[in-house]
């Protein structure tokens, strides 16, 4: 019998016995007595019957019954599209959405005036910038399912990215307060 | 030595004759009968709230626990099959909620700690000594914030309540052996504590 043997039979909550070679050990071994009389004594202190309930306990209880039943029931429950609507994310999802949506309609209005002002200046590269216009981004860019490829995939990009951006921007904010307001505790402790 | 389970040392005639005539009484305010369940909040109002109070070590926390729990029992009744006696399926739904709020107050109080590490930390909500009584249940209120909410609850269901481990898997939703496992880590916290507590 060692003492880890003994502290495991303790955290088991094994009830004691007289023959066992437990009581031997705690008889001989003066940390393992006291670990025995600890267990005991907190035994009987959780043992100890809880306080009852306060007075007026079930009136409280009845009184809820019958108010929440309707408020619970009857409160209208704000769907969750709703919700999102009103978070400050969902506006900086539907900013995002504009600034991208306008940013790639630019860049598709630059690309082809690119290609027309190549075909107007230069006429050795007009027939590069004619295939160019043909075959890569004018043809691609101007494809309906692409554009709407792309703004779809701004889309998702903008509704998983702002709400991220919030609670980033949100957690930085409530991090740079709770620094401030040690300072301020710290400060007027030294003070 | 106190046992708060109804079932302790109450003949079997008795328990049969509460038994089923607490089935009649969830029968009735499963049909709506409010007055059969002012009664079955009569009878188990205080093992709710002890069961609470030992999980949340807050008289208030566990009065509005308790409450909620009675509230959600009441709109939950409907749905309620007879599976398990009425009073562990309450008790399933004050563990859980107990559990719930304890989390929640946690993550509070640890918040206030990593804000109040530079001033006084303030001490953790405690029971009314006058309440609970004495420097022992003091003791052991201080030891018990060390555990965490789930083994507070075995804790409590296992001594204060004295449910078989059998049962306190079932009202907690969990295997026999977790059971075991969270009461054998529980106790051995709660004596490293007190010998420490013996020492200083």
């Amino acid at each position: 019998m060692t003492c880890a043997d003994f502290e495991r039979w303790l955290d088991d909550g094994r009830l004691p016995a007289e023959g066992d070679g437990f009581l031997l050990h705690a008889r001989q071994c003066t940390a393992c007595a006291r670990s025995l009389a600890a267990a005991e004594a907190l035994t009987r202190a959780l043992r100890e019957p809880a306080p009852s309930a306060p007075p007026g306990f079930t009136d409280a209880v009845m009184t809820r019954i019958e108010r929440p039943a309707s408020v619970a029931v009857l409160a209208p429950v704000t769907p969750w599209w709703l919700r999102t609507l009103n978070e400050p994310a969902a506006v900086l999802a539907l900013l995002l959405i504009g600034m991208l949506t306008t940013a790639w309609n630019n860049l598709a209005t630059l690309g082809v005036r690119a290609i027309a002002l190549m075909h107007q200046l230069n006429g050795g590269w007009s027939a590069v910038a004619n295939a160019m216009a043909q075959t890569r981004w004018g043809a691609i860019l101007d494809r309906p399912e692409v554009t709407t490829a792309v703004l779809l995939g701004a889309l998702c990009l903008a509704l998983v990215g702002a709400p991220l951006l919030y609670r980033t921007s949100l957690r930085m904010a409530s991090r740079a307060a709770l620094g401030r307001l040690h300072a301020a505790h710290e400060g007027s402790r030294r003070g | 030595m106190p046992r708060s389970n109804p079932a302790m040392g109450v003949p079997a005639a008795t328990r049969d004759l509460e038994g089923a005539a607490e089935r009649v009484l969830v029968d009735r305010a499963r049909g709506g009968d409010a007055e059969a369940f002012r009664e079955l909040v009569e009878r188990h109002r205080d093992r709710v709230y002890g069961l609470a109070l030992r999980m949340l070590r807050s008289p208030a926390e566990a009065e509005e626990v308790a409450q909620d729990a009675f509230v959600r029992a009441w709109r939950a009744l409907p749905r309620f099959r007879g599976d398990a006696a009425f009073g562990t399926w309450l008790h399933a739904i004050v563990v859980r909620r107990s559990i719930d709020r304890a989390t929640v107050l946690k993550n509070r109080r640890a918040r206030e700690v990593r804000y109040e590490e530079a001033g006084d930390l303030p001490e953790p909500v405690a029971p009314d000594p006058g309440v609970e009584g004495g420097e022992m249940r003091r003791r052991l209120g201080r030891l018990l914030e060390q555990l965490s909410p789930v083994q507070r609850a075995a804790v409590a269901l296992f001594y204060d309540e004295d449910r078989p481990v059998e049962e306190i898997a079932r009202i907690m939703g969990m295997p026999e052996s977790t059971v075991k496992t969270h009461l054998s880590r529980a106790r051995a916290v709660l004596r490293r504590g007190w010998l420490g507590g013996d020492r200083s």
